[in-house]
């Protein structure tokens, strides 16, 4: 643990000197210790969420919006990358992320990654699902205003289940875009019909008030 | 690490793998442009996909060409050109996955 306390640390450190001088950083940092008590130097699964969100919470008095909204996705980011698996797995089996940004689709595929190895999955199991979700966030992204993914973990028999929900003008070419009829501008054309082929079971359901997909993966 | 070799080949699946190229070939463009930090850790998985990958073709017993996979180095690779490289590997796999299917007597996995 001490390594990946050490290793958070200077990603922390480096992370705000991109936002603040060096003397705001120590200052900030003292500041989310009084508030926390919690020391950047000794960060665990168990106080590095409160951390971050402490730390979000006292950076952003001293941030422009535009700076705000970009620290927000690289901590979001740290967090994911760094032990948010770890803690998530912990708390609870439901794990719902908002996609509006380019941070929320890499937040998403990091923390499906994490909850994969949490469940043991074997190292081309990860990947299956970290293709599908980063799939799912991604057209998020690209043809809605913003939704939800929802990762459940379920351990007997062990599996995960992604939930993907918007709330966009829907797909109005479901059969061709199943069918492989409709060809992508920037890939193969395998978006969802790959989501499909990587899942176990996969539902789709969409209309002019959204899109709803379930995809999951047995272990 | 990423993958474990023998498991990884395995369960290899050509069209599979090609969906999964496919994919970090499109984030690596979307991370160029918009998301710096997660470059590296996309070349990274893209590396260990790669190296499956290469160990896969490896075993094909009807592999009359050598398929060129990927350059030594992912890692150093710029973005756009990695991606480059992971689409035109997925097309390949995606190819002989529809081929296996066609006919599975000619190509065996």
């Amino acid at each position: 643990m001490a390594d990946i306390a050490e290793d958070t640390e200077e990603r922390i450190r480096n992370l705000l000197r991109k936002y603040m001088p060096e003397r705001s950083v120590r200052a900030l940092l003292d500041q989310v210790r009084e508030s926390t008590g919690t020391d950047h130097r000794d960060l665990q699964p168990t106080n590095m969420s409160a951390f971050f969100v402490a730390l979000e919470k006292h950076a952003v008095t001293r941030l422009d919006r535009r700076a705000r909204a970009l620290l927000h996705g690289e901590l979001e980011f740290e967090l994911a990358t760094s032990i948010s698996g770890v803690v998530a797995v912990a708390a609870s089996a439901d794990h719902s992320m908002n996609i509006r940004s380019e941070w929320d689709v890499s937040v998403a595929r990091a923390r499906s990654r994490e909850l994969m190895n949490a469940l043991g999955a074997k190292s081309y199991e990860v990947v299956k699902v970290m293709t599908l979700v980063s799939e799912l966030a991604r057209n998020i992204v690209r043809y809605t205003s913003g939704g939800e993914i929802v990762l459940t973990a379920i351990q007997d028999p062990k599996s995960l289940i992604v939930r993907a929900r918007d709330q966009g003008p829907g797909i109005p070419n479901l059969n061709d875009v199943l069918s492989g009829r409709y060809r992508s501008t920037t890939g193969l054309g395998k978006g969802l019909i790959g989501v499909r082929r990587l899942a176990t079971s996969f539902t789709i359901h969409t209309d002019t008030s959204g899109t709803h997909i379930e995809a999951e993966v047995r272990l | 690490m990423l993958f474990d070799e023998a498991e990884a080949i395995a369960t290899f699946h050509p069209e599979e793998a090609g969906i999964m190229l496919d994919r970090l070939a499109t984030e690596l463009v979307h991370a160029d442009a918009k998301n710096p930090r997660a470059v590296s850790v996309l070349q990274e998985e893209a590396q260990q996909l790669l190296a499956c990958v290469s160990d896969w073709l490896a075993t094909r017993p009807d592999a009359d060409e050598p398929i060129n996979v990927a350059p030594q180095n992912v890692l150093s690779v710029e973005p756009l050109a990695l991606a480059e490289t992971l689409r035109g590997l997925a097309e390949t796999l995606l190819l002989l996955a529809e081929l296996a299917e066609a006919d599975s007597d000619e190509v065996v996995w």
